[in-house]
């Protein structure tokens, strides 16, 4: 964290190459929110490509006031929410079968069995109901405490726990194959 | 139901790794996008605080508090044991865009002066990240008088002036813009320092009251700390090195800067104490530009490119050739230079008509960035070594300096200064049969 600021100081001070730094630290944690998000890999893509061409304009009055990669994370979310305001069927975080989340992604372990579960955990997370992911994903790839969530919301730190717990039982009522959506 | 530890345990398992092409992609979108914004503001650039602040070696010194501070308050950033906040500190220098303050030192050794003589030199340093420009105001005590200089650092011109009233004289030497930016991206850029100093161990001095204020400070001692700082313990002058470091507990800004400095013999050391700093204070454009009288006269000007350290120490060793019988300093460092070149020059020309010419000052400014470029040299991995200490050029054949110009070739400089691109495996044996003509 505080060679965040070192890279934000830099970037502020003539040096917007160091995004290039800035993109290789945070790109695996961003990508994965971005498709836990959306579900689709080449939008989630281009979500974070998005987030960092954006920064770049800020060059030299970056301002921060929580960590860089909170601020990451939310602009992520920002993209995120963007996208899914603008392809309605999505919107209500329902994923189609046709468009589950891509399998492009790597496990540290190669246990089939632990790979299995992991798909089934991508298929799951595209079902749930965009706010209840979108508050799941903040907490776990973006590791938002709750009160920053509900900040970011515009809601209130109880609705943002009740969605959590909600989305945790969901996902683990799908993972059990308790519920068919 | 599985736990929801379970369920949260598998899905930190879940990680997108971006795909080459991709990662090339965003890659090549953000250096075109960088390079769209560098081309569209340069017509109406704001000179950019660190590249501007770096032009120069002189501007380091002029720097010196901002930059030493930011590198030395980095190596705090893990630690938060003395009740600062060393980060924060770092931010809010980065915010700075004014500051005054002044240097006191007692240097020892000082080139020109008698053995065992300390020379007092004051500055008083006004530095606007705005305007892009540095003013010092500097007065050197040497025995016979006072020297009194005003040297002017001009981003927008990449020029440095030095003005002494006294003598209705000024130098000039211009930094070309390659050796600008090199110097801004890797010399003295905060996370390059950070970098460094990291590697060297640093201890907490604690709480202590100055001028009535409660600070907090750190202490950094390692002989290669200067050549990484910037300022007078810049450019190899000493080989040990000392810097403590003072924030303000309430403000979390700097508010002093002990170093110390010292050479190996003895015969060189150096006291010096930063203060009275002032953040943030108006400076009217006016006091920021140099304003030299038609009558003053332009002493010399000097250059100094990227790419051509070498080029130009051996420039340095030629005076050494001309005036001291080939008899090379011991070593690169720019006091070991001075104090060698000095008393040959100050006989040679002691007679009051005897004055050196333009062109030979011009080349002696080079005296002053000598040890820089060294380790400029060094910093760059062109893999230099010096053996001043038993070469002269009565030893025609033996190496007396090298450096690599590419991956497999040296430049090789012998004792009579005859130059030779050579192979490592031929350096080798060079360097080696230079050895047996010692023995």
């Amino acid at each position: 964290m505080l060679e965040d600021r070192v890279l934000v100081w830099r970037f502020n001070h003539g040096r917007p190459e160091v995004l290039q730094h800035i993109y290789e630290k945070y790109k695996t944690d961003l990508l994965t929110l971005a498709v836990a998000l959306l579900g689709d890999l080449a939008v989630a893509e281009d979500v974070v490509q998005d987030v960092f061409l954006s920064l770049l304009r800020l060059s030299g009055r970056l301002k921060l006031t929580g960590s860089l990669k909170g601020y990451l994370t939310t602009s992520v979310m920002n993209g995120a929410r963007n996208i899914i305001r603008a392809h309605q069927r999505h919107a209500m975080g329902e994923l189609d079968d046709e468009a589950p989340i891509p399998a492009e992604d790597t496990g540290p372990d190669d246990a089939a069995a632990i790979e299995e579960q992991l798909d089934q955990l991508k298929c799951a997370l595209g079902r749930l109901p965009y706010p209840q992911r979108e508050v799941l994903v903040l907490r776990v790839y973006g590791q938002m405490p709750f009160k920053e969530i509900a900040r970011q919301q515009g809601i209130g730190t109880n609705t943002v726990l009740s969605r959590y717990r909600y989305a945790i039982d969901r996902l683990r009522s799908m993972l059990d194959g308790e519920v068919r959506q | 139901m599985r736990p929801a530890e379970e369920v949260y345990e598998l899905m930190n398992r879940l990680r997108v790794t971006p795909r080459p092409e991709y990662d090339e992609r965003v890659h090549g979108e953000i250096a075109k996008a960088i390079a769209e914004l560098e081309s569209a503001s340069t017509a109406v650039q704001q000179p950019s605080i660190w590249r501007t602040i770096m032009k120069s070696r002189i501007t380091r010194l002029a720097a010196a508090a901002v930059i030493v501070l930011a590198a030395i308050l980095a190596l705090n950033f893990f630690n938060k044991t003395s009740g600062i906040v060393w980060a924060e500190v770092v931010q809010r220098l980065g915010e700075i865009k004014t500051v005054s303050y002044k240097i006191a030192a007692d240097i020892k050794g000082m080139p020109g002066t008698p053995e065992g003589y300390t020379t007092h030199t004051t500055q008083d340093v006004i530095v606007s990240y705005e305007q892009g420009a540095v003013r010092i105001d500097s007065s050197l005590q040497v025995p016979g008088g006072t020297r009194r200089s005003q040297t002017y650092i001009l981003f927008e011109d990449s020029v440095v002036v030095t003005v002494i009233p006294d003598q209705k004289k000024y130098f000039k030497v211009t930094i070309s813009d390659e050796q600008m930016q090199k110097m801004g991206e890797e010399n003295g850029d905060p996370v390059t320092l950070l970098k460094a100093l990291l590697e060297h161990k640093y201890t907490e001095l604690g709480r202590k009251t100055i001028d009535g204020v409660a600070a907090w400070g750190i202490q950094v001692s390692d002989p290669k700390l200067g050549t990484k700082m910037g300022s007078f313990i810049s450019g190899g002058m000493f080989d040990e090195t000392t810097v403590q470091l003072w924030v303000d507990q309430k403000h979390e800004l700097p508010i002093r800067i002990q170093a110390t400095g010292s050479s190996k013999d003895g015969r060189a050391s150096m006291e010096m104490v930063y203060d009275n700093f002032q953040w943030d204070i108006k400076i009217e454009p006016a006091r920021l530009k140099p304003e030299i009288p038609d009558d003053y006269e332009l002493v010399a000007q000097g250059k100094w490119e990227a790419g051509k350290e070498g080029e130009e120490i051996i420039d340095v060793l030629r005076l050494f050739v001309e005036f001291a019988d080939g008899m090379y300093p011991a070593s690169l460092k720019t006091m070991t230079v001075a104090n060698a070149i000095a008393p040959v020059l100050k006989k040679k020309f002691s007679a009051a008509s005897a004055r050196p010419g333009k062109e030979l000052i011009a080349r002696l400014m080079k005296v002053d960035m000598v040890g820089m470029m060294y380790t400029t040299l060094e910093r760059d991995g062109k893999d230099p070594a010096y053996y001043g200490d038993r070469v002269s050029a009565e030893s025609p054949q033996a190496v007396l300096f090298r450096w690599k110009i590419d991956d497999n070739t040296y430049r090789v400089v012998f004792g009579d200064l005859s130059i030779e691109d050579v192979s490592a495996d031929k350096l080798i044996q060079l360097e080696a049969s230079s050895n047996k003509q010692e023995k």
